[in-house]
């Protein structure tokens, strides 16, 4: 097994455009504690992308695993998203059952107990959907990495919110959801919470 | 916290891309256009519209 980076951060999170606002509050929250969020965007599908999220777990000293995805979608047949939970249970067993460096993040307190009853005993971070709520609990799982203030997580949020379309046309896409958009996303961040400082 | 160098050296992007996305970022906090006097050029112009509007209407 390679050896994990002790600042890299597995985002195991629904990319979709309804969860773009906490996609970009987990970019910027991440980086002011100085951390490097990765994601799977740039992994190709089919079997080999199992054993690469596998990888990406196995380089990452932490993961997060945000299950607020349990409903149903609008389009027919009517489908959960497993793939958040999939890869929560990817780095449970690859951690050895252990709580050590993966953290649940979820939007409703409780639902999980439901949705997920293995998970009960174990802390999950209730963001309540909201962007203040996803950068309080970054900075409550992550508490040994010294302590931004979420008013300053919030104004590099905003800044990279105002500099979104810019980043997209530089990026040559519509969507933030990709590997070069990502990139130039968690950049973007640094700049920005160094500024908020 | 590490400098932004570091940060773009850890991200492993390219110098180039690093000056491009500053210069896009630069750009988009520009302040907006003021007139001589100091004043937001887009306030002096709704206050001559709002003028002009109010000349019209008394002439009516």
């Amino acid at each position: 097994m390679a050896a994990k980076d002790s600042r890299a951060v597995f985002l195991n999170l629904p990319y979709d455009a309804d969860f773009e606002r906490l996609y970009l509050a987990y970019i910027v929250g991440l980086s002011a504690l100085n951390l490097e969020p990765r994601t799977a965007f740039a992994l190709p599908g089919g079997e080999q992308r199992l054993s690469r999220i596998v990888a990406l777990l196995d380089s990452c000293a932490y993961s997060i695993h945000d299950l607020s995805r349990v409903q149903l979608d609008r389009n027919p047949p009517r489908t959960p998203r497993f793939n958040m939970p999939f890869e929560l249970g990817m780095a449970v067993a690859r951690a050895g059952g252990n709580r050590k460096g993966w953290f649940a993040f979820e939007a409703s307190a409780h639902r999980v107990q439901k949705s997920l009853s293995d998970l009960n005993g174990v802390d999950v971070h209730v963001h309540g959907g909201t962007v203040r709520g996803v950068m309080s609990e970054l900075c409550n799982a992550f508490i040994a990495n010294g302590r931004p203030t979420v008013p300053d997580m919030l104004r590099a949020y905003r800044g990279l919110r105002r500099q979104l379309p810019g980043l997209l046309a530089e990026a040559g896409t519509r969507s933030p959801f990709g590997a070069r958009i990502f990139d130039g996303l968690c950049y973007a961040a640094g700049t920005l919470v160094r500024q908020a400082k | 916290m590490e400098s932004l160098d570091q940060w773009g050296d850890r991200l492993g992007l390219s110098k180039a891309r690093r000056r491009r996305i500053e210069a896009i970022m630069a750009a988009a906090e520009k302040k907006p256009a003021r007139t001589k006097s100091g004043e937001p050029l887009a306030l002096r112009c709704a206050k001559k519209a709002s003028a002009r509007a109010s000349r019209i209407g008394r002439k009516r």
